[in-house]
């Protein structure tokens, strides 16, 4: 049994309060900043609270280490981030190892772990090497794999695909029925789930138009790819055509390539054989994690890095208002939100003047709220000229954004039409 | 056990490689780590070798300077220092691409607490994921058009630097909350015991002998 009675000063400042028996599960929902990771940290014994947060009558803040361990299993909304280990098998491990198993009995114990998230055969594999929804499974095997009594879930299907969350929802089911509690921390709703709001999410800002697109200014021919000699290709022959002022959504499963065809298309990866032919003017990519391409340490600085390489005068304030992010001007970079930085990205690959901008998955891990913003800059870009490719599994953020959709699958091209006739992903 | 014997060996080779001061010595000494490390991974020597480079370089050009201006012999003095940096990072590259950051841990594990061992395996595991990160910030500032070459990235100093403390800062910080919240304490086990191969053993026996052997001969 769980019970959370508290607040959490600085992060969640109203009481909050619910209760969960055993073979239970519970959303928590609201939007980005409404508390929903302070609560599970709390829960996890990483965060102080007032009041109480009891699992099994075990107080969380005067239980030691270990026994907490025993009982929780969490999952954080970047699985890499949490991995401590190098090799997959060592990383299920690691908490039967602090937990004092046999050597033994945490093989077996590890193996099973990955066994019942379909992932066996990755044991052996270093985990940089995963894909998303790999990184998903691994990390949720590694918070199971002592049989802990509460599962906790930070937001974790945001980056899956949807089978892969179908999958994911079909376990946790399976999770439950064993007995276990699972808390899952989310933005939206589900049918038939029990949920606590912690906020309400905020009204959506008005829909900009999609534009119509123009003359085609690139050209992928026959393109092939694979990431060493005796590696399977990536890519099987794909083609493509792209027209000015049009925003296309590259859809597909975690993995199918969809991320090494922007790469190829922004001039980052040379393709084993096929041409990319453009008209030279510039791409811009701008990664899924948006940090790596920040060189300023404010969007105002940032945004002025790209217009002096671009030549192209103009102000930052200007840009960062064409994407709805003017107000996050001088603030310290590393205070922003996910959601803030991808609109703060995307204003400077914008001020870099290109003619075909290049987004990897720019709706990953966002609220309703931001999701609609990053939707609409992307369209006044494209409203601007700029061919936008928004790279992306989240079928609802294409149909909105998108007027063509392609869908790759083992490596081609399998369906280019309108992002509302996508059934394949 | 196989970490802890690589790292006694590199201990014993630069330890001799910096009280001999010959430069033929030197550059045997780098012959035979480059070729250790060219055997295990040529990917990894080549970016230790261009990390490495600059400074090797830097520092072997002013202790030239300086040996001239002592009178004494600055081709020699050149030498040495550039083949002991480029050592430095060839058994850096060798060590990087022979051992996990599990196989660390584990051996320090045998002769220290296992919290000692896990903030060495930490720093080794931090250092191979900023590496990695500092890949993606090289690709990004292509995109930006900022990056075209190594030498940018002097020019580059500042948001780079911003940009890894950063991602290092955070990084380390869920390392920690991932140690903490999955019961990380000194009284762990350690599931797999790494033994020594055949492989290990003639390569630490290279890494030890041949600086003996050379010192002996009085190269």
């Amino acid at each position: 049994m769980i019970s959370f009675d508290a607040r959490i000063p600085g992060r969640l400042q109203d009481w909050l309060t619910f209760k969960l028996g055993e073979g239970e599960a519970l959303d928590l929902i609201g939007p980005t900043g409404s508390g929903k990771t302070s609560v599970l940290h709390a829960m996890a014994g990483l965060l102080g609270y007032e009041g109480s947060v009891r699992i099994d009558g075990l107080e969380i803040v005067d239980a030691d280490r270990r026994s907490l361990a025993a009982k929780i299993g969490f999952v954080t909304d970047e699985p890499e981030r949490q991995f401590v280990a190098y090799i997959v098998a060592d990383e299920v491990a690691f908490t039967l190892e602090n937990l004092g198993a046999e050597p033994d009995e945490i093989r077996a114990m590890a193996l099973k772990a990955l066994r019942d998230v379909g992932a066996e055969h990755l044991a052996w594999r270093p985990v940089g090497t995963l894909s998303s929804g790999e990184k998903v499974r691994v990390a949720i095997a590694s918070a199971m794999a002592h049989g802990p009594d509460v599962l906790l879930l930070d937001n974790v299907a945001a980056r899956l695909d949807p089978p892969t969350k179908r999958e994911l929802e079909g376990l946790l089911e399976e999770v439950v029925r064993r007995g276990s509690s699972v808390i899952e921390a989310r933005y939206e709703r589900r049918e038939g789930r029990d949920f606590v709001e912690l906020a309400p999410n905020p009204p959506l800002p008005p829909e900009v138009e999609k534009p119509g697109g123009g003359p085609q200014i690139l050209e992928v021919r026959e393109i092939w790819f694979s990431y060493g000699r005796k590696m399977k290709h990536v890519l099987r022959g794909v083609s493509l055509g792209l027209g000015g002022g049009e925003v296309v959504a590259v859809m597909g499963r975690n993995g199918v390539g969809k991320t090494t065809l922007a790469k190829i298309m922004a001039g980052l990866l040379k393709p084993s054989s096929g041409e990319v032919k453009g008209r030279g003017c510039p791409v811009v990519y701008v990664p899924e994690n948006p940090d790596p391409f920040f060189a300023g340490v404010t969007p105002e600085e940032d945004v002025a890095l790209s217009l002096k390489i671009s030549r192209t005068g103009g102000s930052p304030q200007k840009i960062l208002e064409l994407v709805g992010a003017s107000w996050a001007i001088s603030r310290p970079m590393y205070s922003l939100s996910i959601g803030t930085k991808k609109l703060v990205a995307m204003a400077s690959a914008l001020a870099l003047n290109p003619c075909i901008l290049i987004l990897d998955e720019p709706a990953v891990g966002l609220d309703a709220y931001h999701k609609r913003l990053v939707a609409n800059a992307l369209k006044r870009a494209a409203g601007r000229g700029v061919a936008v490719i928004a790279v992306t599994h989240d079928v609802g953020f294409a149909v909105e954004t998108a007027s063509r959709a392609l869908v790759l699958s083992d490596g081609r091209i399998v369906f280019e039409g309108r992002p509302d006739e996508v059934r394949v992903v | 056990m196989r970490a802890l014997a690589r790292s006694a060996a590199a201990i014993v080779a630069v330890g001799l490689l910096t009280w001999y001061r010959s430069p033929i010595y030197a550059l045997l000494m780098l012959s035979m780590v480059f070729a250790l490390s060219l055997e295990r991974s040529p990917r990894i020597l080549i970016k230790a070798v261009i990390v490495a480079s600059p400074l090797a370089v830097g520092l072997a050009w002013f202790n030239a300077a300086v040996a001239l201006w002592r009178g004494g012999d600055p081709v020699a003095t050149g030498v040495l220092v550039l083949a002991r940096i480029l050592t430095l990072a060839g058994i850096s590259a060798y060590f990087a691409a022979s051992t996990e950051p599990y196989e660390l841990a584990e051996g320090i594990s045998r002769i220290m607490p296992a919290d000692m061992a896990y903030a060495f395996y930490t720093a080794y595991l931090l250092a191979t994921r900023i590496v990695g990160y500092a890949d993606l910030i090289i690709e990004a500032y292509r995109s930006r058009r900022l990056y075209r070459g190594p030498l940018d990235v002097i020019r580059l100093i500042k948001p780079f630097s911003i940009s890894i403390i950063g991602y290092a800062y955070r990084a380390a910080e869920s390392i920690g909350y991932s140690m903490e919240s999955r019961g990380f304490s000194d009284e762990r086990v350690f599931w797999r015991r790494v033994a020594i191969t055949t492989r290990d053993l003639v390569e630490v026996l290279i890494l030890v002998l041949t600086p003996v052997t050379l010192a002996l001969l009085g190269i």
